[in-house]
């Protein structure tokens, strides 16, 4: 059974509980440098939400010169092994929906990892512009 | 430092040019809190009775919710304090948006402005680096384009997070009623914050925060606020709420008889559903939600005019406040004129409620004859009159004509025009009433009437009173004893009633948390506030310890406007409301005589003197005020 993230950015109001939650789930402490990024449109009143899609046929991995971006496949998710990153960011040019982040202070990129199976960003969103669910 | 807090207080001013960061001291957090309960302090702390509200002694602070920045459920809201133009006393307004969260991340509960600047400026805070701009290129411009024109020239990593509170001409031109708006098109609406800002030179703040927040107890935290979403998400009035907005009240209310029409004539409206939050969804102007800060709920909205005369239009609103205050109240059937009327407010920084209550008060001086069209420059001011009405918003927001006198608030208007006029000049203590008709709801008369500022729904927003939902007659029954209390026409038990919510209203103040999770709505109450609180701060108080300080916290208000020499005598409704029934009904509900008897009981209750509506020594010393007492020189 594989499960992601189903995006849709026309229900997004842009409170931003994703974001917050993300980061605090991932680092114990809440601020804005998170793995899910939310841009407001103001003059149209809707949003762009960043996230990993765990693609079938990833450009992040494909481009990626150390292998540290991988796909599991029993899970579905596009893994990300930090200690083989170089911090070259081929992965955030190729990614078609600009859902990878590059942390400075580490030199190394950072991405949605499921939660280990249970994502917050999910859990937190009641507009329905996230939803985890079964795919394949 | 405590967790959950940012730990500074950002001082700035404007006349020194000088800026420098203090840590926030706990004292001020044990005894008041933080966001509306530390501002008031401050406030009573920095300005006296002989500041001139538009003078460089006044100041303009702002406050982020202690838990802002968080996922606890809809806590993202900002709160000002200043001492208010409009009322020239005590005055908190507050707003959504994201303003509050930034300001966390960049390191500051508070922030107070100092002083006057002698050229336009605006207040660049760059996480830690803070610098005061020159803005003479934004002077001029409304709210929008500032927020544009700011996004387009300063230099961060993602210059759409950046949030600012901006003031439009309006503010800049001191009408007394002009508002603080967020980028987010939220509004720090009520009591004249825009003025205060012009008068200083200030035509915005813009924020951007780089930093994190911890929590005492990460993993507590987590379960309690994501339990918290779930049972907000639970709640009926939430679900309601997302899906119509606060303009979802509408038809409701008049329905009941208690939508305030005609400047307060009336109490319902023929064709309400034609311009209700259910209007907005079905005639397809709503073309988004929008949620504040960690919001679960998503009641404000985006609506454009795609065609015909104001095809373009675009803004975030209209809410159920703007909806009446240019659609019933001034006798207007027309949406799209509402959605304008919203949208040039928003734009000039005009507060919508006091904007068109002095609109009201103007077409109704000229049905009686009170007001000539020439005094009101040729305009055709009636009721239901669209171009006037649309008209005199960019007149009070310039200044112009007639427009120049509506500006100063309609207390004010009604003094200089005399004739009796201040029999419909729907305000008191200088603030015009906001949308609610308190003659068909008791324990909404008694808050309004002893509100530190002025006669408005954001002081202690009781609800549960009539009883609609499962969780408001629980409520009344922990309050009153009895479900049947859950009545909008008794007087008895108001006063606990409103005390109950006036206490809670400031808890979730100074949390940060909308009124829609404990008093306009009751999904979430003292416990799971307390609970979230303790886990947050890694702080250990019981909800009692924290209601008593919220009752520090409204004790000191009171105490602020006892300073400007306002007493009993000033805890009033406007003059129709006291003196004239409802239409169709016998006797008028908000008498002096049925306040009064509420009042009485209100005093008792916090154990203020009766005569004069002020606090006691004895009471003062039970909550740690001996040195306000001393200053009042209260024996």
């Amino acid at each position: 059974m594989i499960k992601s993230i189903l995006v849709d950015s026309n229900k997004c109001t842009g409170c931003l509980s994703c974001v917050l939650s993300c980061s605090f789930a991932h680092t114990n402490k809440f601020s804005m440098q998170s793995r899910i990024n939310i841009k407001k449109i103001k003059r149209e009143g809707r949003c762009e939400i960043y996230v990993c899609r765990q693609c079938n046929d990833a450009q992040c991995i494909s481009v990626c010169p150390t292998g540290a971006l991988k796909k599991d496949s029993v899970s579905g998710e596009v893994v990300f092994d930090s200690e083989n990153c170089i911090g070259c960011k081929l992965c955030i040019s190729a990614c078609p929906y600009n859902a990878i982040t590059f942390l400075d202070e580490k030199n190394i990129i950072e991405k949605c990892d499921l939660c280990g199976g249970d994502p917050i960003c999910a859990k937190v969103c009641t507009t329905g512009a996230l939803t985890f669910i079964e795919t394949e | 430092m405590t967790n959950a807090y940012a730990g500074n207080i950002l001082h700035v001013d404007l006349s020194k040019k000088k800026i420098w960061k203090e840590r926030l001291n706990e004292d001020l957090i044990n005894n008041y809190i933080g966001a509306r309960g530390i501002n008031a302090r401050l406030l009573w702390d920095n300005v006296n009775s002989d500041t001139d509200p538009l003078g460089p002694d006044n100041v303009m602070i702002f406050g982020a919710g202690v838990l802002s920045g968080t996922h606890a459920p809809c806590s993202g809201r900002l709160s000002a304090a200043f001492k208010s133009p409009a009322t020239k006393a005590y005055f908190k307004a507050s707003s959504g948006g994201y303003f509050a969260n930034e300001m966390k991340f960049a390191g500051y509960d508070h922030i107070i402005i100092y002083g006057k600047s002698d050229n336009p400026v605006y207040l660049w805070i760059d996480n830690h680096n803070v610098e005061i701009r020159d803005a003479s290129h934004l002077w001029g411009l409304t709210v929008t384009e500032t927020d544009e024109r700011l996004k387009s020239e300063l230099k961060v990593e993602r210059v759409e997070r950046v949030e600012s509170v901006i003031i439009g001409p309006a503010g800049e031109n001191k009408v007394k009623f002009a508002s603080l708006m967020t980028s987010s098109g939220s509004a720090l609406g009520r009591g004249g914050g825009g003025a205060v800002m012009g008068s200083k030179n200030l035509k915005a703040i813009a924020i951007y925060g780089k930093g994190s927040l911890s929590v005492y107890n990460p993993v507590k935290f987590n379960e309690i606020a994501l339990d918290a979403r779930k049972k907000l998400q639970g709640d009926f009035f939430a679900q309601f709420l997302g899906a119509y907005g606060t303009g979802g009240f509408f038809e409701g209310m008049n329905a009941a008889g208690s939508l305030p029409s005609y400047n307060f004539i009336k109490a319902s409206v023929e064709g309400a559903e034609n311009i209700s939050g259910q209007a907005l969804v079905s005639k397809g102007y709503l073309k988004g939600r929008s949620g504040c800060a960690s919001c679960s709920i998503h009641c404000h909205r985006f609506c454009t005019i795609d065609e015909g005369k104001y095809a373009g239009t675009y803004t975030l609103g209209p809410e159920l406040e703007t909806l009446s205050s240019f659609g019933n109240g001034p006798g207007i059937g027309n949406l799209e004129v509402i959605i304008k009327a919203g949208q040039l407010c928003n734009d000039y920084g005009l507060d919508t409620i006091s904007t068109g209550s002095a609109i009201q008060w103007a077409i109704e001086s000229v049905e009686r004859n009170v007001m000539t069209k020439e005094q009101v420059d040729g305009l055709e001011l009636k009721w239901g009159a669209e171009e006037a009405v649309l008209e005199l918003i960019q007149k009070i927001a310039l200044r112009e004509g007639i427009g120049n006198l509506l500006a100063e608030g309609t207390k004010f208007a009604s003094e200089k025009i005399g004739k009796d006029s201040y029999k419909w000049a729907i305000q008191s203590k200088g603030l015009e009433q906001s949308r609610c008709e308190t003659r068909s709801s008791m324990a909404y008369a008694l808050a309004f009437s002893i509100s530190s500022r002025g006669p408005d729904h954001l002081h202690s927003q009781c609800m549960a009173e009539f009883g609609m939902y499962p969780e408001a007659l629980a409520l009344i029954k922990r309050i009153t004893g009895d479900e049947k209390y859950a009545n909008p026409a008794l007087t008895e038990k108001r006063a606990e009633i409103v005390r109950w919510h006036e206490d809670n209203f400031a808890l979730a103040d100074c949390l940060g948390f909308c009124a829609f999770t404990n008093t306009a709505a009751n999904a979430l109450l003292e416990q799971e506030m307390t609970d979230m609180y303790n886990t947050a701060t890694g702080i250990k108080v019981t909800p009692e310890e924290l209601l008593l300080a919220c009752r520090r916290i409204i004790t000191l208000e009171r105490c602020f406007n006892i300073r400007e020499g306002l007493n009993r005598k000033d805890d009033k409704l406007p003059y129709r409301l006291m003196n004239e029934p409802i239409n169709g009904s016998d006797i008028c509900t908000n008498s002096p005589e049925i306040l009064n008897e509420m009042l009485d009981r209100y005093f008792e209750l916090h154990e203020w003197e009766v005569t004069k509506g002020c606090p006691t020594r004895a009471t003062m010393e039970k909550l740690g005020l001996n040195d306000v007492a001393d200053e009042l020189d209260i024996q």
